[in-house]
Parts: C-alpha cells; structure tokens; sequence
C-alpha cells in the first residue's frame, strides 16, 4: 500500500563530481564495511578447529548434549514468548494506533511522550522499574500472589518483552494508518458502512501490510530483548533464561563458542526479518 | 431529493464555513464553484455526515439528517482522489455498497452491469484501481457511488486529475448521466468551463461563504458583488455614480456617460464582461454607448484577441475574434471606438466588496 516517497536523486552522474561522489560514498562504505567485518567474524570463527576436539566449534557445539541443548531451549523459548508478545502487542497496539492516528486527543504531547518512553528509556531502567512494580507496589503484588506470578518465570518473560515492544508495536502501526487517508472510511460510510464496518472492511485491510510488518518487528525486537527480561524474569538456564540471556550466560562462563553461536543466529533473526519488514513496506521507527 | 443547508456553520483546523444557506432542488444539477481553500470540501463533507457542523441543520426532503450517520443519510460522496479501495476489483468496489445492502444477487449483478454499461467501464471490472487511469478511476468511483442508488450525489472536483481532453467528454457523460438518473447532484469545481458544462444552477463560495447563488447567465452576468465578478472575470469593473437624468438612469464617471437600465442612485460599480463589449473603426461614434478610445495592447488569446482599451479614462478589457481584431487593425496607440451594450451592462450599486455579515446569502434564489 504505502509507497516510499521518491529519493532525492542528486545530478552527481556527472563525470567531474567523481571525486565528491567518490569521498562520500566512502564513509558509507567503510561503516557498511566495519558492519559486516564484525559480523562475519562471528560466523568465521564458529568454523574454526577447536584445539581440544580437533573439530570446528560448530560441530563440538552441536555434540555437547549440555550447551546444544541450553542453546535449543533458550532459542525455542525466545521464539514462543516472543510471538506471544507479538500477539499481545498487536492486540495493544492496532487499536490504540488507530486512536492515535484517527482521533484528536487533548493532551497528544503527552500521551507520545508517555508512549513513547520505553523505547526510549535504557532496557535496563525498564527492567528494574518492573521488578519493583512487581515486588514492591499494592497492584503488582496482588497481581503476583492472586493472578499470575510473574517475577522469575516465563510469564516474566512477556511482560518485560511486553512491556517495551508494544511501544514499537504502536509506533509501526501509527505510521501506517497514517498512510492511509481516512477518506476512504469516509466513502465507505457513505456508501452505508457503520463506523466499525468501515474500520473492519476498509481501514485494517489496507492496513494489512503495515501491520505484518509491525508484527515482524515487534516479534525481532521481543526476541532480542535481554536487560529486562534478566532483571523480572532472572537467568535461569533450562527454565528463563533466553536467547540473549543464554549468550551473556555462556560468554561469562567462558563457554565462548555458545554465546558466538548465539550471536549468529540472532544476526540471521535480525537480517531475515529487516528483509521481511522492508518487503512488506514497514513504517515507522525500527528500534 | 431537495437538498437544505441552513445556516451551517463550522471550524475546522483552517477552514470554516459562516452561515451557509442553500437549497437544490429535486433532480438538480448543483456546481459550488470558488478558489481552492474556500472550504468547499468541507461543506460537502458536512452533507455527508462526516463533520458535524457547529450550528445550523443539513435537511435532506425537509428532514433534518444532521443528527444522522453518514451511513444513515444514503448519501454518495465522490472525493477528489476518488478513494477507490486498492485491495478490491472495480467489481468489487462498485458492489461494495450493495453487498452491505444485501440486495440479491441477481439485482447486484444487473446494477454492476448496467452501471459499467452507462459508464463504458465494462473491460475494466476484473482490474484493481491502482492499474487504472484518472478518468477510469472517476468512472469506475462514479459507478460505486451511484451502485446504492443515492438520494444526492457529492462529487469533489471530480475531473480535477484528468487531463484537458478527458475532462470534456467527463463532463458531458456526468451531465448525460445525471440526467438519466435525477440524482440530484452537487459538485465542487474550481474550474470554469467545467462548471459552464454540467450546472443547472452555481453557488460561489469564498472564504466560507457562499457569494452568490443562481444560474450560470445569473453568476456571470449579474454577480451580486465585487468578489463575484472579479472571480467570474468579469473584467471590466468601472467605479462611479449612476444619476438620474431625464427619464432614464445614467452610469456616470469622469470620462463616461452610459444610460442603463434602472437603479438606484449613488455610487456605484459598472461591470461588463469583456466578450460582451464591442470594437469599431475610429469615427464609428454614433449610437448608444460609444465611446473614443485608444488601444493600449492586445494578446493573443487563440481563437480571441484581449484587447487592452482606454476609453472615457477607464481601462477597458475586450475580448474579439482573432478575425474583428485583424480587420480593425489593431495596434497599440491606434484610435477605436468602444461599445458598451446597454444590455451587457451590470451596475453594482453600493458594492464594497464581499460583506463580512450578510448580504450575499440573502440574494440566494429560492427557486
């Protein structure tokens, strides 16, 4: 639906702007460069012998039952919880960015301030702001010891993934109603749409792509997530701790070649859902 | 359907509408012609149901619908960038409104048809709007909207996005098809030849306000003030007096002396439009009207020649065939003689320009 807007094509094909040409594109070029040479170097290593076993890394990680199988967990955890974010966000966040987009609200600064604040804030702020809702007020202890435990459990998990993704959530799907001219809702109820119908039929069909996007992102960023998580949900291998968390575990008990294991499949998470992201002509914020 | 708006009033961001009164008929063919910005599309959005106006009433066959849903009102609405939706085909765009009617299928089916008929797009139904050109796209919106068969129609500059030739033979089929069906119709232009082409009837607008309100000759030759016939170029607005001499009323300025038909005295604006004053030889003084003068410029226009005309200490703007123009040899600083018809005078009386009150609103023809 939503078309990028046309790039500003600058006339540098001229043979005498080489030079300039050439001195930008080299500062491009060289972060592009810095990039990939980190991340590459993540994945070369893993091919490297590992002296002890006289096989690359690689392969002794996929034969040690005990880190293998932490690494598996913690990968399959990151991806149930985080679609259950996802889910969840989506939930929050169409509607809530529908209102944003489509209806006028007194206090807006605020409200985008507010909404807004936990992209913003550091993960780990957000982290221990939660455990002490959690812990520490009238709400999060009723919610704890009457509704569902939260802190130090997979349902932790969520809500700290939660917590900060819906923003995006929100942010991603805004923009994407914004790119839809609420003219079409006007038609549509003229030509005898009630108001939801009309929302239902016209706004979110159109909408289809923006929100795919958003829930690929919202899903990318739930699954990298990691201060928060560790700080609700703790770091217990086998039972909390994920994908991120696993790799910041491994890497202080100096099991290397998991956490860089990790670290190359999170880039692949990362890369494959940008190029989803980009297909499906994402709006708005990525981080 | 009789379309009422009384007195509506509204403000929105940075348009507003003060006190708009009209009426249109049953079956009638309405134009709202002003500048962009005049808060046309408001007023029609208002007639739709999507804002609600902060007073006044919209009344559809005297029943006051400014309470109702958009949904409610069984009004189409044609906006300018036509908003046709790009996940359907035209087929489904144009059932949109009927299958949310629930009318049968067969019932569905004969409307898409003869309405693709009516409107030549028959080989466009399987396409997505996003495929389709200016003019396609306004038919294939037009053939939506008409599918519910609506009480009134609303088109929004509907032919603003196709190109010149298109827009001609538009105008001539929206005018063809409103006939055939009576819908009464209002349609939102800025453009002249356009509205000349479709309106029964014209309401200018500026500013929110609706200046004047009748037929296209009404508008053109008769605007009811300053603003109406500078927009309607009306060139030719001459400050003066008009006095009564003899038995008839007198236009009267420093260098003119034209009788005209009646009106009251005192200060006063003569206007003329330029296609309606005529051009003679030098000499040709005798006869009502006339009036020496010298040619200060001429344009080309095409087919007309702007012949720029000072006479009787006015600057005059006259419109002639190319022909007249080369047979009078016109050239700057040579002598003419101007004539000014009695019957394409207009004299504004105490015309000081748009009103900020009433006034315009109150000349409104109520057919």
């Amino acid at each position: 639906m939503a078309t990028a807007p046309d790039a500003p094509v600058a006339a540098l094909g001229h043979r005498r702007d080489r030079l300039l040409r050439a001195i930008l594109s080299s500062f491009l070029f060289a972060y592009m460069g810095f990039i990939l040479a980190v991340l590459l170097a993540s994945a070369i290593w893993l091919t490297r012998t590992d002296r002890a076993t006289g096989s690359p890394y690689l392969f002794g990680l996929a034969r040690d039952e005990q880190l293998g199988g932490e690494i598996l967990f913690a990968f399959k955890l990151s991806l149930v919880t985080s679609a259950i974010t996802a889910g969840l966000a989506m939930v929050i966040g169409i509607p809530s960015a529908y209102a944003l987009s489509r209806f006028r609200f007194r206090a807006l600064a605020f409200i985008d301030t507010v909404i807004d604040l936990p992209i913003v804030m550091p993960p780990l702020i957000a982290g221990i702001a939660l455990l002490l809702f959690f812990r520490q007020t009238m709400t999060g202890r009723f919610i704890e010891d009457h509704l569902v435990p939260v802190v130090y459990t997979k349902t932790g998990i969520v809500v700290a993934q939660f917590f900060v993704a819906s923003a995006f959530a929100i942010r991603a799907l805004k923009a994407t109603f914004d790119q839809i001219n609420p003219r079409f809702e006007g038609v549509a109820r003229s030509l005898g749409c009630t108001a939801w119908q009309a929302l239902w039929k016209v706004a979110l069909p159109l909408a289809r792509n923006g929100i795919i996007a958003g829930l690929v992102m919202t899903w990318a960023r739930a699954m990298g997530e990691f201060a928060p998580i560790m700080m609700l949900a703790g770091s217990s291998p086998g039972r909390t701790a994920v994908l991120s968390v696993t790799a910041f575990l491994n890497m202080s008990a100096g099991h290397v070649e998991a956490s860089i294991a990790v670290v190359v499949l999170m880039v692949i998470i990362a890369a494959l859902t940008l190029v989803t992201f980009k297909r499906m002509g994402g709006q708005g914020y990525l981080w | 359907m009789v379309i009422e708006v009384r007195d509506l009033a509204i403000t929105l961001g940075e348009f507003a509408l003060h006190e708009i009164r009209m009426l249109v008929p049953e079956g009638e063919y309405f134009v709202v012609l002003g500048p962009t910005g005049a808060g046309k599309t408001v007023l029609l959005e208002c007639i739709v149901g999507l804002h609600q106006p902060a007073a006044g009433s919209v009344h559809l066959d005297g029943r006051d619908v400014t309470a109702l849903r958009p949904e409610e009102r069984n009004v189409s609405y044609v906006p300018q960038d036509y908003c046709l939706f790009p996940h359907m085909t035209v087929r489904d765009n144009i059932a949109f409104g009927m299958r949310l009617r629930h009318w049968p299928a067969e019932r569905l089916e004969q409307k898409t048809q003869h309405l693709a008929d009516l409107l030549h797009i028959t080989p466009l139904l399987a396409r997505r709007p996003l495929t389709l050109s200016g003019g396609e796209k306004q038919r294939a919106a037009l053939a939506r909207a008409l599918a519910i068969e609506p009480r009134v129609l609303l088109l929004d500059e509907p032919l603003a996005a196709v190109d010149e030739r298109t827009r001609e033979r538009l105008c001539d089929e929206l005018k063809a098809v409103q006939r055939e069906l009576g819908t009464t119709t209002i349609h939102v232009s800025h453009n002249f030849e356009e509205t000349l082409a479709v309106a029964d009837r014209i309401g200018i607008f500026h500013r929110g306000r609706i200046m004047q309100v009748g037929t296209p000759h009404e508008v053109f030759h008769q605007p009811a003030n300053r603003f109406v016939a500078e927009f309607t170029r009306s060139e030719n607005l001459v400050p003066g007096r008009v006095v009564q001499e003899g038995e008839r009323p007198h236009f009267v300025t420093d260098g003119l002396r034209l009788p005209i038909p009646a009106a009251r005295e005192g200060p006063a604006c003569l206007v003329v439009r330029p296609e309606e004053l005529r051009l003679h030889g030098p000499g040709a003084l005798a006869g009502d009207g006339r009036v020496a003068g010298q040619v200060a410029r001429t344009v080309d226009k095409g087919a007309l020649v702007k012949v720029l005309v000072k006479a009787g200490e006015a600057d005059w703007s006259v419109l002639v065939p190319t022909r007249i123009a080369r047979e009078l040899q016109l050239a700057p600083g040579g002598a003419v003689v101007l004539e000014v018809p009695a019957d394409a005078i207009h004299v504004l009386v105490d015309d000081e320009g748009p009103p900020d009150g009433e006034g315009p609103a109150d000349r409104e023809s109520q057919r």
